[in-house]
């Protein structure tokens, strides 16, 4: 008896098995169920790569562009006035550019781990790697005068020759208007133009000429020696044309 | 008699051979229909996802490379199926992060069981299916079942092949644990 309901159930399973192949491949025969083309896969293969390349682009873009800001404004040096630096630093600091690369690294990873190259590895090591790789690719890019041309603002060489610098300032075209060289809180740059006994005046990437007033507590580098033409960030309240100098500092350029 | 290969036939279907799709599915609907036995209790419902896995399969079949593995192929296939089945249903919940996504885990690397051993955790496996959390119970039952490989596995799951071999070392504890407590195993 139990064999017989094995055999039973054998036979149906077996009757279950060609019916469903049959229906599929009948379906199939009838036009009913169709393959899709090769072309489909292609395409779709294609779109996803070109959306892994607009992310890496813009990947690239924001984390050139937040290399050239900390560069070019010498905001990476406020650290080296103490805590008042470091809060002066974390509060000029572009977050909406950080947040941007955070956001493109995040799509970049979602996007990349559909290939075998990514999931096959630890999560983190993809991560990892696509920030190296972005990162030395941002290094490159920002060494390029792209964000320069684009943003239109003088850099410290221009301002010290004052030559190429904007007919209409203050400096900063589309975006660069609120991200690139933008005006940090309590923070200042540019070149020195002329002294005034201990103080100074600067002339900012705007074209507005700042006086500095150096005092006993104004914090300098051992042995600064200051000239015209010197690059230099100031750390500072800016009150009426003129910074009460917290920190000094020289800028590289 | 040497079998033909999956992937020769596979790309026979890809060239317009649709009668040998069939020899596919009887290769695979038996084996489809018991991994999909791990995830859904009811057999209709399991048919009809099998149904929906292989008239997937045919339609996207030209997708598939013939030069790699046809099983991990259709497999990926299923696994989506029966996950989007049991979402609906909303029986069991299944994370999509899990910190063994992020980090390796170099001490779990492919080992090889002996054939006692792993036909005792295939039994073992069958006995205490249903008390196993799903991150668990999948690669166990490709690993034991289905004979994949960790490599196939984590294309089949979309996973770190060091995640599937630490998810299979802290399956296997589990079910030794389960063992342990089951009369039957003690006596």
């Amino acid at each position: 008896m139990k064999n017989m309901n094995e055999q039973n159930e054998k036979t149906q399973d077996e009757r279950n098995k060609e019916g469903l192949s049959k229906k599929i491949i009948l379906a199939a025969k009838r036009g009913e169920l169709r393959m899709r083309p090769k072309w489909h896969f292609v395409l779709r293969a294609g779109l996803w790569i070109t959306g892994i390349a607009a992310a890496v682009l813009a990947t690239l873009y924001f984390l050139s562009l937040f290399l050239f800001i900390t560069r070019e404004t010498g905001i990476w040096m406020a650290p080296m006035f103490g805590w008042r630096g470091v809060f002066v630093f974390l509060s000029s600091l572009p977050w909406l550019i950080i947040l941007s690369i955070l956001i493109f690294v995040l799509i970049l990873e979602i996007l990349v781990r559909r290939y075998a190259f990514a999931y096959r590895l630890p999560l983190l090591y993809s991560a990892f790697a696509i920030l190296l790789a972005v990162f030395a690719g941002g290094l490159l890019l920002a060494q390029t005068p792209l964000h320069q041309i684009l943003s239109n603002c003088p850099s410290p060489r221009d301002l010290r020759d004052k030559k190429d610098l904007p007919v209409q300032p203050p400096c900063g075209t589309g975006v660069y208007r609120d991200l690139a060289p933008r005006r940090f809180n309590d923070f200042h740059y540019g070149v020195i133009d002329s002294f005034d006994g201990d103080n100074f005046i600067i002339l900012n990437r705007h074209q507005e000429k700042i006086l500095v007033v150096v005092g006993k507590k104004t914090r300098l580098p051992l042995g600064a020696q200051f000239e015209a033409g010197d690059a230099v960030v100031v750390i500072g309240e800016h009150r009426g044309g003129q910074v009460e100098a917290f920190g000094v500092g020289g800028l590289d350029y | 008699m040497n079998e033909i290969k999956d992937e020769v036939i596979a790309r026979r279907v890809q060239d317009g051979r649709i009668d040998d799709f069939s020899l596919l599915m009887n290769r695979y609907e038996k084996k489809i229909t018991r991994y999909g036995k791990k995830f859904l209790y009811h057999p209709d419902d399991i048919k009809d996802i099998v149904q929906e896995i292989f008239t997937k399969a045919y339609v996207n079949i030209r997708s598939f490379d013939a030069t790699r593995k046809f099983s991990p192929w259709i497999y990926r296939i299923a696994h989506n199926e029966f996950v989007n089945a049991l979402k609906k249903k909303k029986s069991e919940k299944i994370s999509f992060i899990d910190f063994d996504m992020f980090f390796p885990h170099p001490a779990a690397k492919e080992s090889a069981d002996g054939d006692v051993d792993r036909a005792d955790l295939r039994r073992l496996l069958d006995d205490h299916i249903g008390k196993m959390p799903a991150k668990y119970r999948e690669p166990l039952v490709l690993y034991y079942f289905e004979e994949l490989s960790y490599r196939e596995i984590a294309d089949v799951l979309r996973l770190p092949v060091s995640t599937v071999g630490i998810r299979l070392q802290r399956g296997k504890r589990i079910l030794k644990k389960a063992m342990d407590k089951d009369p039957r195993h003690n006596n």
